[in-house]
């Protein structure tokens, strides 16, 4: 750093490449050095050496030759003032540099990116879809999106949004959301329902917690029953019941059976990996991929992809990002199963299958598996005991408020 | 320069200051730094001489080069393999 500095400053100040010839060039070095003249990159060509030194520094240093016998010889300027000077004589430089510079202007002046923040119930999807409406979209010109109409459109189109925010800041949009809070549904808790079978089965035990069951412990039960009814009497004994409606609730415990097939083929290719890994980068721009290298892969391989990058300077995004993908090379080869192995594997699969979407408290009680054996498959026909709660939740068509014609039917009664 | 010595120690003052010896900085084989110098005596791609306080550098290595020099200090680049005081 400490040597950088002033290499830096004589870079933008211009310098000049010597060429020092002579018996003695260590005299005219340290001369020079006491005299505070700065020189750097100096080494040594042929008989003489070479270096750079100042504009400033040139005339002492020629004297400084001159005091020590010393030949000096101006080979050449550099720096940016050269640079300048050559970009003058060298129009097409200039052209470049200002094409450069327009490309940059015109591409960081649209839209790239758009982002969605805070949205927890929508999907980003949704609030892309309205924002493209309004004219907020990829690619878009930055000066033809009017964020405070889409801010007021977004707002008047999704009833579930509460607050929007539009800003845009380089070539990326962000649309900062909050959402709603939901009344929770009256349903849940007073329109009367019933709690029906969702399945055949042989009920195991029935809690009902409001309504009044219907079923026993060891009935059998078919889709739809009606386990726990709304209906409830109420009144005083001796006196005439009366029928009140409630939003049963409850659980229903019963055991059910259900099938599941498997199969199994005896001979797998399976991909064994192995080899020497390569990485690929890939220029994405928008939809376009542009994949200049390639690595050359011998044998089949898996592409993965590791990360991918926008290329841009801090919030300053561009429509460019870099893609690494990474080549793994594998091997295939046969595997055969045993008719034996094959029924082990059925058999896992099958209890894994069998316990899939289960709840707490439900538990597959017994598997009963019958295996086929073809040439080149088994197959496995699994029967599930399961112990699930079967209640669900259906409610009184009488009371369904969903229903149009039924609500105005009941306000007709009353 | 016995009692030079003997303070630089007791008060932790910077030796190279006190005693005008050189400060030699080394960054792998690389690149030497020598402040506080006296002057170059030779130069070349495999010697460089540099007089100091402390007696004269010698440095040989291949490919040498003043990657700077001013009057407090010299840079040296290259391959360097030896570091030597004469005596």
């Amino acid at each position: 750093m400490r040597n950088l500095l002033p290499v830096l400053w004589y870079y933008l100040r211009g310098y000049v490449m010597i060429r020092i010839t002579g018996f003695s060039m260590e005299r005219f070095m340290n001369l020079a050095a006491y005299r505070r003249i700065l020189f750097w990159d100096a080494k040594g060509v042929g008989g003489g050496m070479e270096m750079k030194t100042s504009l400033a520094g040139l005339k002492e240093l020629e004297e400084c030759a001159q005091k020590t016998g010393c030949h000096l010889e101006i080979l050449a300027l550099g720096g940016l003032p050269e640079k300048m000077r050559h970009a003058k004589t060298h129009p097409i430089f200039a052209v470049g540099i200002l094409f450069f510079a327009a490309t940059l202007y015109v591409l960081s002046s649209f839209v790239w990116v758009v982002h969605v923040e805070g949205n927890e119930r929508l999907t980003e999807e949704e609030i892309l879809t309205a924002c493209e409406a309004y004219g907020l979209k990829p690619g878009k010109w930055k000066k033809q999106v009017d964020a405070d109409a889409v801010t007021k459109a977004l707002l008047a189109d999704i009833s579930d949004l509460s607050w929007v925010s539009v800003s845009i800041k380089g070539a990326e949009a962000t649309v900062k959301v909050a959402e709603t809070i939901v009344a929770p549904t009256p349903m849940e808790e007073e329109t009367p329902c019933d709690i029906i079978a969702e399945k055949d089965g042989v009920v195991e035990k029935i809690t009902a917690a409001k309504g009044t069951p219907l079923v026993q412990a060891g009935d059998v039960v078919q889709a739809g029953d009606v386990l726990i009814s709304a209906e409830v009497l109420v009144g005083l004994e001796g006196e005439p019941m009366e029928t009140e409606y409630v939003a049963a609730s409850g659980s229903v415990q019963a055991t059910t059976w259900a099938e599941v097939t498997e199969e199994q083929m005896l001979t797998e290719t399976e991909k064994i990996f192995g080899g020497k890994e390569k990485e690929n980068h890939v220029l994405l721009f928008g939809d376009l991929e542009l994949d200049f290298i390639k690595p050359h892969m011998e044998s089949d391989f898996d592409k993965e992809v590791l990360e991918e990058k926008n290329m841009g300077l801090g919030d300053w995004t561009l429509p460019f990002s870099l893609r690494t993908e990474v080549y793994r090379p594998y091997e295939t080869a046969e595997k055969t199963y045993t008719v034996e192995e094959a029924k082990a594997l059925l058999e896992a699969k099958c209890k894994e299958k069998a316990a899939e979407g289960l709840a707490e408290g439900e538990s597959v009680a017994q598997t009963e598996i019958r295996y086929e054996t073809y040439t080149d498959r088994v197959r496995a026909v699994c029967k599930v005991t399961l112990s699930e709660e079967i209640g669900k939740k259906q409610v009184r068509k009488e009371f369904d408020v969903e229903d149009e014609s039924n609500r105005e039917n009941h306000s007709v009664g009353e | 320069m016995g009692f030079g010595k003997g303070m630089a120690e007791k008060l932790d003052l910077p030796k190279e200051v006190v005693l005008d010896l050189p400060l030699v900085s080394m960054v792998g084989q690389e690149e030497v730094t020598v402040e506080n110098h006296k002057g170059l005596l030779e130069y070349s791609a495999e010697t460089i001489r540099i007089a100091t306080g402390a007696g004269r550098l010698l440095l040989t290595g291949e490919g040498l080069e003043l990657k700077q020099m001013s009057a407090a200090c010299i840079v040296v680049k290259g391959r360097i393999f030896r570091l030597e005081f004469l005596r």
